[in-house]
């Protein structure tokens, strides 16, 4: 080939290949099947925005009625519980709620590819005021309806919370409540597990060997209902119940994350002549006002983040949140 | 190369006839007119990724519409109860199937208010957008904002950014490369026959000029016995 016919070859090769170059080729898509990544990063942020805008005003004013937009579930629950617990006990007029009323700064965002509403998604938060981690799921219900908050259980900053797994697009993976694929159990059977060791333990038995750590939840709850039932006068019973498991993710080492929400309601019933005070400050005290004469009960919402590891092993919570949400007695 | 670039020559041109100056295949605008309230496609009639089109809705009578495209699982959920006008197929210039997804007159809330339109326009009598098709399965709606869609034409364009100057580049680029070929398939001169003064000359020098002139092979005229003097 001449040095001119090779010259013309790669000039109308280079200005081909320019072409193609400045020109994105449409492609047919690879699958038709409708699925989302719930949120994007902008739009998380957008939302957690609103969420701190719209909950430093409940803290300032000690009204959950705002949080009704930003919150769902049993957290504006607990939110609302402890505004009420808040607004009830007395207030020092004189300290002005500080700058610092809250601190909260978005570690990470992670969302799952879904099929359909309700979309959610799991924002990794530092709360400064309180020095502590919240791990926390937004939901939008309907396309029509707002992101609110739907979980929210805390951990310490001294505890390592599992890396999520992510698929090649960097979509969290779910775990279905019943799926027990690489896991002790499922998610449903481990939370029921917690339960019953809940249970046991409140009741001062051993509790349930073997899949479920004894950890420092299962502990203070157990001191917690040590300690009421040595109240001279009254029996006190302690019982736990789970709601159905909504959230599960899969974790980067082959284990889950699973946000349980317990209901726990503290009994009390008082002998004939026995009546109980309750400590000034406490959210007894705030709830049921003045003293119980027969019996009354307090019911609780605790939001536990559960971590079952990979097969072999044992289910135990590394977050909680919780308290108050409702009262009776006489 | 002059076939290479007769072919390259036609097809830039009719590149830049069929986008014109405006970058754009255009068709429509064509009737999709329902007594529904919306007109919403399935996520095949959009199977592609990468175009940028632009999508014009025109309702008679200066009514107002809305025109947005969507992720499908937002605008399957929005319409989940609403009975609408499905597009099940489209195919080009312009074969279209539809179903009737009977359901109630009511849309959820209006379309405007919602956040996860990837491209949405309203107005009175007609709306139109131009987006690039997502990798995303994605959903058109348009949406009668006062009552049903009867009357609704549908245009799309097909937009090819510098399409035109690319296909007048091409057509020009292929003269240029004609040209060059018609140059290049130009006839060499006739090869130099070296002369036999001597018949009884050298036997080598003769095997040599036999060779040469074995393989000149010219176009023109007659061809030249190998060897014989001119």
């Amino acid at each position: 080939m001449s040095r001119r016919r090779a010259g013309a070859l790669v000039a109308v090769l280079v200005t081909l290949v320019s072409l193609l170059d400045a020109c994105a080729l449409p492609y047919q898509r690879r699958s038709d099947d409708a699925s989302k990544i719930a949120v994007t990063p902008a739009a998380a942020t957008e939302v957690y925005a609103r969420y701190t805008r719209v909950r430093r005003v409940a803290l300032r004013l000690l009204d959950p009625q705002p949080l009704t937009s930003i919150e769902t579930g049993p957290v504006l629950a607990i939110d609302a519980g402890a505004l009420r617990v808040a607004r009830l006990l007395p207030v020092d007029e004189s300290v002005e709620p500080g700058p610092d009323l809250q601190d909260l700064q978005i570690l990470q965002v992670l969302a799952p590819r879904l099929g359909a509403y309700p979309l959610w998604f799991v924002a990794v938060v530092r709360d400064g005021v309180r020095g502590l981690i919240k791990v926390q799921i937004f939901t939008r219900r309907t396309s029509v309806s707002t992101w609110q908050l739907v979980a929210s259980p805390e951990t310490l900053p001294s505890v390592r919370l599992p890396r999520f797994a992510v698929d090649a697009e960097g979509a969290l993976t779910p775990v279905e409540p019943d799926d027990d694929a690489g896991l002790p159990l499922s998610p449903t059977a481990a939370v029921q597990t917690y339960v019953d060791t809940l249970n046991a333990t409140a009741a001062g038995q051993p509790g349930t060997p073997g899949p479920v750590v004894r950890d420092s939840f299962v502990t203070q709850m157990a001191a917690i209902a040590r300690r009421q039932s040595a109240i001279e006068g009254v029996r006190f019973a302690q019982q736990w119940r789970a709601a159905a498991v909504r959230y599960a993710l899969r974790t980067a080492d082959g284990g889950a994350l699973v946000f349980a929400d317990l209901l726990r309601v503290d009994a009390y019933a008082l002998s004939p002549g026995t009546t109980v005070s309750w400590p000034a400050g406490s959210e007894q005290k705030a709830f049921l006002r003045g003293k119980l004469f027969s019996g009354g009960q307090l019911s609780y919402l605790h939001q536990v983040l559960l971590y079952l590891p990979a097969q072999g092993g044992r289910t135990r919570a590394i977050g909680q949140y919780g308290g108050v949400v409702d009262a009776s007695g006489v | 190369m002059l076939l290479v670039a007769t072919v390259g020559l036609l097809a830039g041109i009719a590149v830049a006839v069929v986008l014109g100056p405006d970058n754009r295949v255009t068709t429509g605008p064509h009737p999709l007119g329902t007594d529904q309230r919306a007109v919403v496609s399935r996520p095949e009639v959009l199977g592609w990724v990468g175009p940028t089109v632009t999508i014009t809705a025109e309702v008679p009578g200066a009514r107002p519409v809305f025109l947005g495209l969507a992720n499908t699982v937002d605008v399957a959920d929005f319409f989940a109860g609403t009975g609408y006008e499905r597009v099940d197929s489209l195919s080009l210039p312009w074969q279209v199937s539809t179903t009737t997804v009977r359901g109630q007159q009511n849309i959820p809330a209006t379309p405007l208010a919602a956040d996860w339109w990837l491209a949405a326009s309203a107005g009175r009598g007609g709306a139109q957008i131009t987006v690039s098709l997502p990798e995303q399965t994605a959903s058109l709606a348009v949406v009668g904002l006062a009552g049903d869609l009867r009357g609704l034409q549908i245009s799309g364009s097909y937009v090819v950014p510098g399409g035109f100057g690319t296909g007048l580049g091409v057509a020009v680029l292929a003269v240029g490369a004609g040209t060059v070929g018609w140059l290049l398939r130009r006839p060499a001169p006739p090869a130099e026959v070296l002369p036999a003064d001597d018949p009884a000359g050298d036997p080598d020098e003769e095997r040599v000029a036999d060779r040469v002139a074995d393989r000149v092979e010219l176009p023109f005229g007659r061809p030249v016995e190998p060897g014989t003097p001119r």
